[in-house]
């Protein structure tokens, strides 16, 4: 029986070198293609026809665009709204990866710690340079809130060194743990099915039971991945906002 | 109960007052499954700054080269951060549920 872990594999689909690093062109990077295939594809069918009263397509697109609009403001305030395209782009490419991963024989591109962290490490970085540039040295304030006595600087100092450093690390991990356990536990229930069903006699029909629950378990990761993608740009207009807003 | 009525009013009133306990005492599954989620959740925010603290002060001892003396005192660092991490994390999850709260109930 094939490993859960097999649907994670990386094959290379056109190899391809430059300059001694290898870029081979592979499955992950064939999915991307294809979540961004679809997202723009669901963006010309909402607007392809604008309508004061719209249609099915164009009110889905415009919902969307609602929902990250309000989420925007409700965290960064009037200043965030020059985000909004980051931040609808990144809930766009996000959720329609988490569920085009959902569909079976498929990839899950954030399932791997090297894409959810490339974006956390992307977002901290903007995060810091949009800070140094809104409010030059006024942004180390974020590790020394005026006011605070000098002697405890030394203390202060460098535990808001490392909280804020271990951000891009719970950013990135919970939604990589999060797609990965769950495309295990389906993985794990639906090789039950397969060798319950192949004892043959009476366990055959206890293979019923891991279906029944791969079901549920299907109707729980289609939560998941929704959640996780709304957690993640969630968390991104929170750190966005410690940079655009100061916090004092 | 002569009124052939009341035990079809009886039932009735039965499956409103499941109805009614249902929107008060949320499913245990759900519960359970919820509890899950913000354990991990805030499990990681513990565990990350303690990992980062340890990190930096691994780094700063093959830099500087005072091991362990680094390694301890930024382990502890980093514990304390993560403590801040969570506290943070707890804080925004009340704001939320307090909005979400404000928002079904605007009067209490």
């Amino acid at each position: 029986m094939a490993s859960p872990l097999e649907q994670f594999q990386i094959h290379k689909m056109v190899p391809l070198e430059i300059a001694g690093h290898d870029v081979s062109f592979t499955n992950s990077a064939a999915f991307m293609v294809l979540i961004l295939g679809t997202i723009v594809l669901f963006l010309i069918a909402g607007a392809r026809k604008p309508a004061l009263v719209p249609g099915r397509w164009q009110s889905a697109v415009e919902e969307l665009h609602e929902f990250i609009t309000g989420m925007v403001q409700e965290n960064m305030g009037p200043k965030g709204r020059a985000f909004v395209p980051f931040i609808f782009a990144l809930f766009l490419f996000i959720l329609v990866s988490n569920l085009i991963g959902l569909f079976p024989y498929s990839f899950t591109v954030t399932s791997h710690l090297a894409v959810t962290f490339a974006f956390a490490a992307f977002i901290f970085i903007m995060c810091i340079v949009i800070g140094f540039a809104r409010h030059g040295l006024h942004f180390l304030e974020l590790f020394y809130p005026p006011g605070t006595p000098i002697y405890l600087a030394p203390l202060i100092v460098p535990i808001e060194l490392i909280s804020y450093l271990s951000r891009p690390l719970t950013h990135s991990i919970r939604l990589f743990a999060n797609m990965t356990a769950g495309h295990i536990l389906l993985e794990v229930f639906a090789g039950f099915i397969i060798s319950l069903g192949l004892a043959g006699g009476a366990l055959s029909v206890l293979g019923i039971l891991p279906l029944l629950m791969n079901v549920a378990l299907y109707a729980l990761e289609l939560l998941v991945a929704v959640v996780q993608a709304y957690v993640f740009t969630l968390l991104t207009c929170v750190y966005l906002n410690d940079s655009i807003n100061l916090p004092h | 109960m002569s009124d052939p009525a009341a035990p079809d009013d009886l039932t009735r009133l039965g499956a409103r007052l499941d109805e009614a306990k249902a929107r008060l005492v949320p499913d245990p599954k759900r519960v359970a499954a919820a509890a899950l989620g913000s354990g991990f959740r805030l499990g990681l925010e513990l565990v990350s700054g303690v990992l980062v603290g340890a990190f930096v002060g691994w780094w700063l001892d093959r830099w500087l080269h005072t091991s362990p003396a680094m390694l301890l005192v930024c382990f502890f660092l980093g514990l304390a951060a993560g403590f801040l991490n969570l506290m943070r994390a707890v804080k925004r999850e009340q704001a939320a549920v307090d909005a979400r709260k404000l928002s079904e109930h605007p009067q209490g």
